[in-house]
């Protein structure tokens, strides 16, 4: 039997349920695999995971948070073979990464503001906080799923690997980003003509009924579709939602968030262009409320805008 | 790398250069030469390829726009293809713009790291050749198309002249004289009209508007939308039966709604081609015209149709329309209100015209005496356009002029903003005007109506100089409309011409190309441009047959093989890079984007436009880009 272990770091619980949800594919993967530690599934201490040799399979659910997810990442991962990042969270910082750019302090400080609780760590015991990152800045996974939370395609894909990885002993891949090469546009359930996109301006959601045959972006509402990894089936696309980037970019390494401003500025009322010049575009760019917020919701900590203000040393 | 004399040398250490290029990975052999672009040290890049067995070149040297070719020649002629080799600019961007020489000299081995970076992902490209249709496309019978398409008719090139109208001749043949010479406008444009009629290499279609355009430079598939005539040419004899037995008249385009045609009709006596036309529109299908017509010329039955024809190159000259004079309430525009437009005016002034050139007031007949002209009508106005039209002072001085030759006792009031008289005889001619009484007032008119009890004009203006309102009761006003576009939406964008935001065609190059737009194989002549005068237009199309001829007479073109590329795994099928190529070389074909290689100009836009990647420009690639500000930032 191969030990696995499921180490969740700053989560919200969705990474868990949707490892659970594998339900008889996880009864499979149980069949090769003992479960050495898995805090919401099986009753293991940390303790006896720590004092182990090694594991076989690590995987890491979430962005860590505090001191302790650090240290758990870093001794943990060191003993382990395949190292799989479970989760946008932990691939790309998720939305806890949009911390990144607060000192920690600054964070328990605005908290602080807005509950009554005291949240002196150091007295209640808490673990202390650090700057939120990703699990792929502390260690190199062999394996990335990401997802918010992970799709069933990207499960899927992670049981194969497991499988083979438990029968062969070996990966097909040093890095292995999992959902298709593609973004999500590709195979876009809606009706996609061949002629060129304009986009008739920036619109938020309340403002568009939106149709549901219709490309978001000629409609007026942001969609980060072109330039979002097919991780999943479009789900939300189907329900009338725009995607809002949870899968990530493409391909590992490129800023999904970069990509897609610069397709905006190329399709932004592409045919008023000369009306409006550029103070008439930039007034309506200025509609895009939370910039990064919106194209970069779930990467900014993997980004190239963090890495710039993390250099420049700047604060919020 | 080249010394360019002392223009490099002065102030990079060239010796130094070498040696640090020599310890740069992948380079094998590196020297300077005091002007390598001279023949020995041509034969020294051919020479180094040949005994090195070079598989890419850098040179160092002044501007590729100067000797891009001149190198790019030797390293063919050392057997090499051209696409792997860079060309660097030591010069503008270093030696002449330093002082310092260390730190230019240490810019010179940074620049050259660049291109040996950019080179290691180089790969070697063929240049497509294409065959050229030798044949022309003019779009616009006006003074311009007729011009272009008979030079290229006289350099043996035959050519598809395609207009909207029943005639060509376009707005010229309306006019009186011509400013500043007073020429005949008709005695001057009908023998052209002529001689391109008759030319054997000149085929006209009237009634004819382009429907579609496809292909590229050298071979455009144009499909020709032909409205019925319903009168064979040949056999029509302008006996004019049929005109006056038809029963329905309606008011005429060509003098502008100042006298009525019927619904069978000749534009004007020299029409081209020669032959009467039925207006489809208002015809009630009576078929007296049809009974009466000697040669059975007259067919009401005749039906639209297109025909295909291809060519190598085209010429658009869709002319301009007058601004549409509804959108200033406040001059009460019509000849019913005796405020007419000046081109209303000229038909007035013509002997042809519905006056027979006695100046009548439309509304009455009455001779006119006083006659108030306001120029920059709906021109120089944020309101309305905020160019200037720049024939209007011209033609209001010759309207002032000729009314005054034609009513010795009558009065000519100008209003004006600026007297823009900037040209040969230009500023002689308005004096001239002004010499024969013309009176000219500076400022702009608020208001212009009719006075029901008086049957006068009344126009209400303020005189700048004088610094007072003035009201002048004249018995005709005309007004000088800005110039708009004739070139419409779907038309500019069927055949790919960029246009401002008036409508008027992007040239590439408003100095140096300024017959060419950004689309290869079509070029612009007349006032499809801007606004401009007749000597202007003609001087342009000139120009732009001149351009056509370059490319049908050479019979291929040959293209830059450093195009964008698609990659099919990658792409999405997003369709941004659509959007965004000024060319439309891109289309969408199953799902995903495909660039047609010919059109391409490789300008690059798609590929930063890209939200994958997928589309990248040969030899531009994003990795040669990285390696290259990764070369920039090792070499110290």
């Amino acid at each position: 039997m191969l030990k696995l272990a499921v180490i969740p770091g700053g989560i919200c619980g969705g990474c868990d349920v949707a490892l659970a949800s594998l339900g008889e594919k996880l009864a499979e993967i149980l069949k090769y695999y003992e479960i050495v530690y898995w805090p919401i599934a099986v009753d293991k201490k940390l303790s006896n995971l720590m004092n182990m040799n090694h594991i076989d399979v690590l995987i890491y659910m979430g962005a860590i948070t505090t001191e302790e997810d650090a240290k758990l990442a870093k001794e943990l991962s060191a003993k382990a073979r395949v190292r799989v990042a479970l989760g946008t969270c932990s691939v790309y910082g998720g939305i806890p990464g949009l911390n990144a750019l607060y000192k920690p302090a600054d964070i328990i400080k605005t908290i602080s503001l807005l509950v009554d609780t005291k949240l002196e760590s150091s007295a209640l015991g808490l673990p202390q906080p650090v700057q939120h990152m990703a699990y792929t800045d502390v260690v190199e996974p062999e394996v990335l799923a990401p997802g918010c939370p992970p799709t069933d395609k990207v499960l899927d894909q992670l049981t194969e690997i497991l499988l083979n990885y438990a029968k062969s002993g070996k990966l097909e891949a040093r890095t292995m980003l999992l959902g298709d090469s593609e973004s999500l546009c590709n195979n876009c359930p809606r009706n996609p003509k061949t002629t060129k996109i304009a986009m008739p301006g920036i619109k938020r959601l309340y403002e568009v009924k939106l149709d549901s045959n219709k490309c978001f972006l000629e409609q007026g509402v942001l969609c980060m579709g072109p330039a979002t990894r097919a991780i999943c089936t479009h789900p939300c696309i189907k329900f009338n939602y725009p995607c809002i980037g949870c899968g990530g970019p493409v391909e590992w390494g490129s800023d999904s968030g970069l990509s897609m401003i610069s397709t905006l500025a190329s399709v932004l009322l592409v045919d008023d262009e000369k009306k409006l010049l550029e103070p008439g575009l930039a007034r309506e760019l200025n509609k895009i409320r939370d910039v990064l917020g919106t194209f970069y919701k779930y990467t900014l900590r993997k980004s190239k805008a963090y890495a710039l203000k993390n250099k420049a040393g700047g604060e919020g | 790398m080249c010394h360019c004399g002392v223009n490099i040398a002065g102030t990079v250490d060239v010796k130094k250069v070498v040696e640090e290029v020599k310890k740069l990975p992948d380079v094998v052999y590196a020297a300077d030469y005091v002007y390598l672009c001279s023949q020995p040290g041509q034969e020294l890049i051919i020479n180094a390829v040949k005994e090195h067995k070079l598989d890419g070149v850098v040179v160092a040297a002044c501007t590729p726009s100067l000797h891009y070719e001149t190198f790019a020649k030797a390293v063919e002629k050392a057997g090499l293809n051209r696409y792997v080799y860079e060309m660097v600019s030591i010069r503008e961007f270093d030696s002449w713009v330093h002082a310092d020489r260390a730190l230019a000299t240490e810019k010179a081995i940074k620049i050259i790291a660049t291109a040996v970076a950019k080179l290691r992902g180089d790969k070697p490209y063929e240049r497509a050749r294409l065959d050229v249709i030798r044949k022309a496309l003019v779009v616009g019978g006006g003074i311009a198309g007729i011009t272009a398409a008979l030079s290229l008719a006289k350099m043996g090139i035959p050519v598809i002249l395609v207009e909207k109208y029943a005639t060509i001749g376009g707005k010229m043949a309306m006019l009186h004289e011509t400013f500043p010479t007073l020429d005949c406008a008709q005695c001057i444009l009908t023998p052209l009209m002529a001689e391109v009629a008759r030319h054997p290499l000149v085929k006209i279609y009237t009634l004819a508007e382009v429907d579609s355009v496809e292909g590229h430079v050298g071979k455009f598939k144009v499909k020709i939308k032909i409205r019925p005539r319903g009168v064979r040419v040949e056999d029509c004899r302008l006996c004019g039966f049929c005109e006056r037995v038809c029963p329905i008249s309606v008011s005429s385009e060509f003098d502008r709604g100042l006298s009525k045609r019927k619904a069978i009709y000749i534009p004007f006596a020299q029409a081209v081609p020669s032959a009467y036309v039925v207006d489809f529109e208002h015809c009630n299908r009576c078929g007296l015209c049809v009974k009466v017509c000697p040669t059975k010329a007259v067919n009401l039955e005749e039906k639209e149709r297109v025909i295909e024809e291809e060519v190598g190159a085209i010429i658009v000259a869709t002319g301009y329309e007058l601004y549409p004079l509804e959108k200033i309430p406040e001059y009460s525009y019509g000849p019913e209100n005796d405020v007419i437009d000046s081109l209303q005016f000229e038909r007035i002034l013509s002997v042809q015209g519905p006056t027979r050139g006695e100046v009548k007031r439309p509304s009455d007949g009455k001779p006119v005496k006083r006659v108030v002209f306001i120029q920059c009508v709906g021109s120089r106005d944020v309101n309305h356009l905020p160019y200037c039209s720049k024939i209007c002072c011209m033609y209001t001085a010759k309207h002032a002029l000729l009314f005054l030759e034609n009513v010795p006792d009558g009065e000519a009031y100008v209003f004006y903003i600026d007297v823009r008289a900037a040209g040969k005889g230009f500023e002689e001619f308005v004096k001239r005007a002004q010499e024969h009484g013309a009176v000219y007032i500076k400022g702009r008119v608020s208001r212009i109506y009719k006075d029901k009890l008086t049957g006068d004009v009344v126009v209400e203006g303020f005189d700048l100089l004088e610094n007072r309102e003035i009201v002048i009761r004249a018995d005709l006003a005309v007004l000088a409309p800005g110039i708009v576009s004739a070139l419409d939406k779907r038309l500019a964008e069927m055949l790919k011409v960029p246009v401002d935001q008036f409508m008027f065609a992007a040239e590439i190059h408003p100095k140096l190309r300024p017959v060419e737009v950004a689309s290869a194989g079509i070029f612009i002549a007349g006032c499809v441009q801007g606004p401009k005068d007749i000597p202007d237009s003609i001087a342009q199309a000139s120009a732009a047959a001149a351009k056509a001829a370059e490319l049908l007479i050479q019979g291929y073109v040959e293209k830059e093989p450093i195009v964008a590329e698609v990659d099919r795994d990658k792409c999405n099928g997003c369709r941004a890079c659509v959007t965004v190529c000024p060319y439309g070389a891109i289309e969408i074909v199953e799902g995903k984007a495909r660039v047609n290689e010919i059109v391409c100009e490789g300008c690059g836009a798609c590929t930063a436009t890209c939200p994958v990647g997928a589309i990248q420009l040969r030899n531009y690639r994003e990795e040669q880009a990285l390696e290259m500000v990764r070369a920039v930032m090792r070499v110290r």
